[in-house]
């Protein structure tokens, strides 16, 4: 019995170890190298990449990151908390729907789905030409390769992670909390105030959580739908593997970027705990 | 060993993890009987069940299955057959494939598979469902598929473990019907495990009381219920009033058992005693007084007992007069409509409260609350415990 | 379940909502069919952008490498998920938790940093593996989300069953073989499907690890929306939009039907 059960675990034990362990830890060794004439790694140990790390012009798009972020998040929980409360308030069947609805963009390639708003919003695209012809803009509004882009880019993107965690903590709600509120003189504004919010903390959190800690990671977004004018800590490590090819400094800066989603996470839980 | 018994258990004990959860366990099932393993959740019952199944193995002791000990054999190698506590249909193979599982494992050859589970399925009444799935039945045929498939390997003892538990409370009345008649008809032994003491009673030829890991007490339900060993046997099989007391006389004198009224707890006690003989004996009852009762065992004067009786064994009159030996009065304090029965809450004076329970009858008054009553008894229906 | 008033201003900015999510996916599937070639004006409904994709080569390259990428890492990373999952749920394991999370871990680390660790373990240990490498990265990004599938099976499996089984004379090989795997049939397709769609959709990975010959079409169409934005990019975007839908839509399918068991 003790064999079978070894020869069922070796495999993907060792798997994980050899090709998710073993990168991951190649990571820590290489960001305390040197980098070598032509690239590649002079193994050595030194804290060197991570001092560059503060310099002003790194340290800038380290926050700048976090500010997308939190402003990505704030958005995001602005637009997703009206029909998260609505999905919730649906019938069984039109909830399944909608769950299935709001899934949908999450299942579409991210590519896809920048590239349907570069389509939509390029200066010949179709919303332009619609709004010029119908007279509805004297000029094309040319967004596309701005930074209102890239917020756009990222709150459509993670707008579902938003959504379906504040739905479920919503939809578990019981209704006749709400009726009981009404019945102790509670107006719509309270009751939103003082029990709809404060019950559905749980998926807020997680929520904004899941966006907060993808946006730095994310590359993507700001190089197509920022024109790559606005460099996030994604772009940062992205340029110094595979444009500068400094690969410890790209590891630093992803061991960094690590502790700070780590941080986050941990606030998370601490919420966790004390909710 | 003899060929009188479909299962003997010596002396078995089982621990996980330092918590000892059967203690010592000795019985046995006679061919065709239908035995009940009775006791509250937690006591031990189903860890015992599975051990005699050959899912756990016992620490000590030994399991005798047709002249073999079979304690340490696992569960495909043993004659005997399980119905699971929500069946454990396999809900991927249709009605005849689950009945016909076992028979395909042991490699019986087609056609006697296909005569055999057929014939299963005919005894259990389910002919016409053998190509639907479990999915699609209802309750009470699931259960039927669960016999069917156990009882088509002709085992020496069929388990089961609280069948009636998925099912709901008028079901439940009809299966146990079914279940007993169709044991009469196979003549298979059953191993019964249940909470409820409802169905021990009704269905079983004997009772075994499991408490803490440990058989308190074995019997046939009758025994059981006028003459429990011990408190928690009279509490759990059956409602009883427990007095806290003390012998304060015991007679000398012998009683003859055939001299005591026959249905009285103490004729049935005299029966399962080896010794046939009883004792008066004189209690001084906390709360209630002097109570006179009869026991086979050897009390002392001065020893604490506790003292058993049943509600429906109280009298309840408004008058004082009566041959019955024991006599108080109370206070209705509640009375209780139930159709056929009446139950009463009342309060002695000295603010013990006991059960009584009354046939009902149009003719009869029934009490009301605040009624003075006297509560009488024979000496004979009361049971005395250590 | 309505109840109370119908709060006309949720269900106007719910709509809202939805058609903010909804327009752009549209009008790149709508504009896919225009026979134009300029994007904004629509003449007439045509396939010749499908056409054309289809004669593309690159494209095509990309579309099998995927295709190879998908089918290999789903294949590979399903086996090894059901025996972690089996070996996990079936047998007793000392400080469980502490295991499943290693299991589970990849998909809590952020894609990009398994792609950087990716590009670091072929550099460190060079060698010359083309599709392979893709194939090695996107089967550790599968790993967990199978393994998640089928343990959600597995749990939800009774272990009575296979006590069962037992009983009625089954050794436990058997019981395994007869009643547990039949029984996990739809979680491991189904896992195996979802597994294909994860590799196909994967853009990091993919464009960290692969070179000229291994191009998958994410980081194909990555190349295009840099360089040339043509109604070609319309047609594949979303034939693979479909492709996904397809898959993702398959693997619930089979997931819902173990539901009814």
């Amino acid at each position: 019995m003790t064999r079978l059960k070894a020869r069922l675990s070796l495999p993907p034990l060792l798997w994980l170890a050899v090709f998710y362990a073993l990168p991951l830890g190649l990571i820590i060794l290489v960001s305390s190298a040197a980098r070598g004439t032509y690239g590649g790694i002079l193994w050595s140990l030194s804290f060197k990449s991570y001092l560059r790390f503060f310099d002003p012009l790194y340290l800038g798009v380290l926050a700048r990151s976090i500010a997308v972020a939190a402003l990505s998040t704030v958005l995001c929980v602005l637009l997703g908390f009206p029909i998260s409360w609505w999905m919730a308030r649906l019938g069984k069947r039109g909830q399944q729907i909608m769950v299935l609805l709001i899934l949908i963009p999450f299942w579409t390639n991210v590519l896809v789905r920048l590239y349907a708003w570069m389509f939509l919003l390029g200066s010949s695209g179709p919303f332009n030409s619609l709004a010029l012809r119908s007279g509805l803009l004297r000029a094309p509004l040319e967004v596309l390769y701005t930074w209102k882009a890239v917020l756009l880019g990222f709150v459509y993107g993670q707008l579902p992670f938003m959504i379906l965690p504040l739905y479920a903590s919503l939809e578990k709600i019981d209704k006749s909390l709400i009726e009981a509120a009404r019945d102790l003189y509670a107006s719509s504004w309270q009751v939103f105030r003082r029990v709809i919010l404060p019950l559905s903390k749980p998926g807020l959190v997680a929520g904004s959580v899941l966006v907060f800690a993808s946006i730095p990671c994310d590359f993507v977004t700001p190089d197509l739908m920022g024109g790559s004018k606005y460099a996030l800590m994604g772009n940062l490590i992205q340029q110094q593997y595979l444009v500068v090819r400094d690969w410890p400094f790209g590891s630093a800066l992803s061991l960094i970027q690590m502790l700070v989603i780590g941080a986050g996470l941990l606030l998370y839980l601490r919420q966790e705990q004390s909710a | 060993m003899s060929e009188q018994f479909s299962v003997e258990v010596k002396e078995i004990s089982k621990s996980f993890h330092g918590v000892t959860v059967v203690r010592d366990v000795d019985f046995d099932i006679r061919k065709g009987e239908f035995f009940a393993l009775l006791g509250p959740s937690g006591c031990g019952k189903t860890t015992l069940l599975r051990m005699i199944a050959g899912f756990e193995y016992p620490d000590k002791g030994s399991i005798w299955i047709r002249g073999r000990d079979v304690a340490s054999v696992p569960a495909n190698d043993r004659p005997v057959n399980m119905v699971f506590q929500h069946y454990a249909l396999f809900p991927h193979l249709s009605v005849f494939e689950n009945a016909a599982f076992g028979l395909r494992m042991r490699r019986v050859p087609e056609p006697e598979v296909r005569r055999r589970a057929d014939d299963v399925l005919g005894v259990v009444q389910l002919k016409d469902l053998g190509p639907r799935m479990p999915a699609e039945l209802s309750g009470g045929q699931q259960q039927r598929v669960a016999l069917a498939r156990a009882l088509v390997n002709q085992p020496e003892l069929l388990l089961l473990d609280e069948p009636m538990a998925a099912l709901d409370e008028k079901l439940r009345e009809d299966m146990r019907e079914e279940l007993k008649a169709l044991q009469h008809r196979i003549g298979v032994s059953f191993l019964y495990v249940t909470h409820d003491q409802e169905e021990a009673l009704e269905l079983a030829d004997r009772i075994a009381v499991m408490e803490k890991g440990r058989i308190i007490q074995i019997g046939a339900p009758q025994e059981i219920y006028e003459s429990p060993k011990t408190a928690f046997v009279a509490d759990f099989v059956g409602v009883s009033n427990l007095l806290k007391g003390k012998v304060a006389e015991v007679e000398q004198l012998l009683v003859e058992a055939a001299s005591l009224p026959p249905g009285t707890a103490a004729a049935a006690a005299s029966a399962q005693a080896s010794s046939a003989a009883m004792r008066r004996v004189w209690l001084e009852v906390e709360g209630v007084g002097r109570i006179e009762a009869f026991t086979g065992d050897g009390f002392q004067a001065g020893e604490a007992v506790t003292l058993s009786l049943r509600p429906e064994r109280i009298h309840l009159s408004t008058s004082q007069v009566s041959e019955l030996e024991n006599r108080v009065s109370a206070i209705v304090q509640r009375a209780i409509f139930l159709g056929s029965d009446i139950h009463y809450h009342v309060r002695l004076a000295s603010g013990l409260l006991l059960r009584v329970q009354t046939i009902y009858s149009p003719i009869r008054r029934v009490r009301k609350e605040g009624d003075r009553v006297y509560l009488m008894w024979r000496s004979e229906d009361a049971t005395v415990l250590a | 379940m309505k109840r109370g008033k119908p709060t006309g201003a949720l269900a106007l900015a719910s709509l809202a909502t939805l058609a903010f999510i909804y327009l752009p996916l549209l009008s790149l599937i709508v504009f896919s069919f225009n026979a134009s070639k300029f994007n904004a004006r629509w003449t007439g409904l045509s396939l010749r952008w499908y056409v054309q994709m289809l004669g593309n080569s690159d494209m095509r390259q990309a579309t099998l490498n995927s295709v190879i990428v998908g089918a290999a890492s789903s294949v590979f990373s399903t086996a090894l998920a059901a025996m972690g999952a089996v070996a996990l749920e079936r047998f007793p394991w000392r400080r469980k938790p502490m295991w499943e999370a290693f299991f589970f871990l990849p998909v809590v680390i952020p894609e990009l940093m398994m792609a950087v660790g990716f590009l670091l373990l072929f550099n460190v240990f060079p060698a010359e593996m083309g599709l392979a490498k893709l194939i090695l990265g996107h089967t550790t990004l599968n790993l967990p989300i199978v393994w998640l599938i089928i343990r959600a099976r597995l749990k939800k499996l009774d272990p009575r069953l296979e006590e069962a089984a037992m009983d009625l004379g089954a050794t436990r090989a058997m019981a395994f073989y007869k009643i547990t795997l039949p029984l996990l049939a739809p979680a491991v397709l189904g896992g195996a499907l979802m597994a294909f769609a994860i590799s196909l959709d994967d853009f990091f990975i993919s464009f960290f690890v692969s070179d000229f010959q291994s191009v998958t079409l994410p980081v194909y169409i990555y190349s295009l929306l840099r360089f040339n934005l043509s109604p070609e990019v319309n047609a594949l975007s979303t034939a693979l939009f479909v492709a996904s839908m397809l898959l993702v839509a398959l693997a619930f399918l089979l997931q819902g039907k173990e539901a009814h068991v």
